[in-house]
């Protein structure tokens, strides 16, 4: 080590110069120096070259961006320039950096370290300062600073760039938007919560009559959880093309989790844990008009009815894949005749809309509304997640909104009757999210419209017997602009003639059966199925 | 639930203090009533009853069912019965059930 030395303030000098850590070859830094006093610029060379960097000195800001854009922003590892120069400052240089290459560090020389100066400097992006006359460990320190942090954002650059390319990759992959299935078609909302997730949809098609849809979520939000979703759906659509089962091709990612990536994962990053992958895919057959749905802890499907029924499509989801070296799937084979809609979504849907006490389908039809519109609706900001919500449409040469789309499908037990107040606040918080346009005549009658027929139902068809249910369920048909609301009990209906009162007016002050009264006043339309079981009410809006 | 005889006028009036549905008319029940009971002495004659809904926002069947049954009590009693209401979609329940061609419905400006 040689002994230390200054650089004056450009007016006269004594170099004593120093080595403190000679830098190796391989780690040789390329250093910029812009000084416009021949003295102060040999002393910065001759400083850092004997300290291991490779020096190009200039004395003008002019020559300095002349450098940079001949040899490349990237050659260089930092950029040391003073502050007055005869025509401009070093802060200039700063400025037309940022819009070149704002991952190359700026080291400001200068003596006269004004707080205000500093100040203004730091917050236009430089890294560090020199204060006149220069001391070579200061020096050396401050330069080795700011190559580690060109490093380090030229690094989280290209990490951004990749995640850029990954993210488009995923949502060129899960393709937004409406597609044709042969004569069905598939409208699929993806909302990413960052640049590239584990939330994948794809389809495929077997056959002019047979189709395929996959739907995956791995855990975790990051690039290792887009990956091993996008390495499923591969070999998802290889094993598929090679007719193998759908038990089949779920068994294989599942062997390949448990016994190959987890083992591996736990034993590189002490993860206990391991990666989970939630799939679910519904093979639909045109000809045969079925469905085949196949569930490793995805949520559970609906299948809405083009009358506008929707049943679940299995009785639970089971554990994803990865969990356990057995899979423990749910399938069930699905009568489709006539039609309908598909719907599957991912657990972010689920996990925003209990967040927001809100229904998922709801939810769904907001943020598909917000985006078919170019906006970015504002609970998104809330999501924790990937968001993925598809509709696959059954009914030929049929788009989403020519069909009713539930907003709600809720079950309540029995003895739910005492608490129709809060159901009545979600139903009304459900209603203000999807159609804020509603209004509050129109709300105030759908909304007493269900109160009077849940009520019915808890009363006279459930008998306020927790093991019954009542079903209730809204949706929307936007084509249209029709609300219809369907609740059902598991009662016997009506036990007087339903018509013949509902003939004759209220006027009679009969204090029994004026519930029904209200439904058919409120309600446009009314339809009672299963002598009254079932009431099937409909708002034109 | 507010209350007040008017000796004066014979005007019983109660105000309830919000909507008029399943979960709250059930418990005004036993408490109109009582009052009924409380006031049809000859020393507490009344002529009118005022129900005042102003702050009223819904009206469901239940609600008018409890309405019912203390219009029939007001009958029994020789009285006529009012309802004070604000709330519009509170007086189009009243319209299509009706009930206006048996009590009168007045409107107030208190939301």
């Amino acid at each position: 080590m040689m002994a230390g030395g200054i650089m004056s303030g450009g007016r006269g000098a004594m170099l004593m110069l120093q080595v403190i850590d000679p830098i190796s070859p391989a780690k040789r830094r390329h250093v910029l120096v812009v000084e416009d006093d021949q003295v102060s610029r040999t002393f910065l060379r001759i400083s850092l070259q004997k300290n291991g960097c490779t020096v190009l000195p200039v004395a003008t800001v002019a020559e300095a961006q002349a450098q940079l854009t001949a040899q490349g922003f990237e050659h260089f590892d930092c950029v040391i320039s003073d502050y007055w120069m005869a025509e401009n400052t070093g802060l200039d240089l700063v400025d037309w950096l940022k819009t070149k290459d704002a991952t190359l560090a700026v080291i400001i020389a200068t003596g006269e370290c004004e707080k205000a100066l500093v100040a203004e400097s730091l917050r236009r992006g430089v890294t560090d300062f020199l204060e006149k006359p220069v001391r070579v460990p200061k020096l050396l320190a401050a330069v080795t600073k700011a190559v580690a942090q060109t490093e380090q954002h030229r690094r989280l650059s290209q990490s951004a760039t990749a995640l850029e390319s990954l993210g488009r990759t995923q949502r060129w992959m899960v393709q937004s938007g409406t597609k044709a299935l042969g004569k069905l078609s598939v409208e699929v909302s993806f909302q990413p919560k960052l640049e590239a997730g584990g939330d994948f949809f794809g389809h495929f098609q077997i056959s002019p009559e047979k189709h395929c849809c996959l739907l995956t979520d791995v855990s975790g939000h990051d690039l290792q959880a887009a990956y091993i979703s996008a390495y499923f759906h591969g070999i998802f659509r290889g094993m598929l093309s090679r007719s193998s089962s759908l038990p089949e091709i779920f068994g294989y990612f599942n062997d390949f989790l448990v016994n190959e990536w987890n083992q591996a994962e736990q034993l590189q990053t002490k993860n206990s844990f391991g990666t989970s992958l939630a799939a679910v895919a519904v093979l639909i057959d045109s000809h045969q008009q079925v469905a085949n749905v196949f569930i490793c802890g995805a949520p559970v499907p609906v299948y809405v009815s083009p009358d506008g029924r929707a049943q679940d499509m299995s009785e639970n989801d089971g554990p994803p894949l990865g969990w356990f070296p057995d899979i423990i799937s749910r399938s069930a084979i699905y009568a489709i005749n006539g039609g309908g809609t598909i719907f599957l979504w991912t657990d972010g849907l689920a996990d925003l809309a209990i967040a927001q006490q809100v229904h998922p389908f709801c939810l769904a039809y907001a943020l598909q509304r917000a985006k078919e519109q170019s906006v970015r609706h504002p609970l998104l900001q809330e999501a924790n997640d990937d968001i993925l919500f598809a509709a696959i449409q059954l009914t030929p040469n049929t788009l989403a909104g020519e069909l009713f789309q539930p907003l709600v499908v809720d079950t309540y037990r029995g003895d739910q009757g005492g608490e129709i107040d809060a159901l009545e606040a979600a139903w009304r918080r459900n209603l203000k999210l999807a159609l804020p346009e509603l209004g509050e005549p129109a709300e105030h009658d759908i909304v007493l419209a269900m109160r009077e027929a849940a009520l019915n139902a808890f009363k006279h068809g459930c008998l306020a017997a927790p093991e019954k249910d009542v079903r209730l369920q809204i949706n929307y048909h936007r084509a249209r602009r029709v609300l219809q609301v369907r609740v059902e009990d598991p009662g016997d209906g009506h036990d007087f003639d339903c018509s013949a009162h509902l003939q004759n007016p209220a006027q009679d002050l009969l204090a029994a059966h004026r519930g029904l009264f209200f439904i058919v006043h409120l309600a446009q339309h009314v339809k009672f199925e299963r002598n009254g079981a079932t009431i099937i009410m409909e708002f034109h809006l | 639930m507010k209350t007040h005889l008017d000796s004066k006028t014979g005007v019983l009036s109660v105000v309830l203090d919000g909507d008029l549905i399943s979960t709250t008319a059930e418990p005004l029940r036993p408490a109109i009533n009582k009052l009924f009971e409380a006031t049809s002495g000859k020393d507490a004659a009344w002529k009118l009853f005022r129900l005042d809904l102003s702050r009223a926002k819904m009206v469901d069947s239940v609600g008018l069912n409890f309405i019912v049954n203390v219009l029939k009590s007001v009958q029994q009693h020789g009285a006529k019965m009012q309802i004070v209401y604000a709330n519009q979609n509170v007086h189009r329940t009243f319209l299509f059930t009706r009930l206006d061609k048996h009590l009168e419905l007045l409107s107030s400006p208190v939301a």
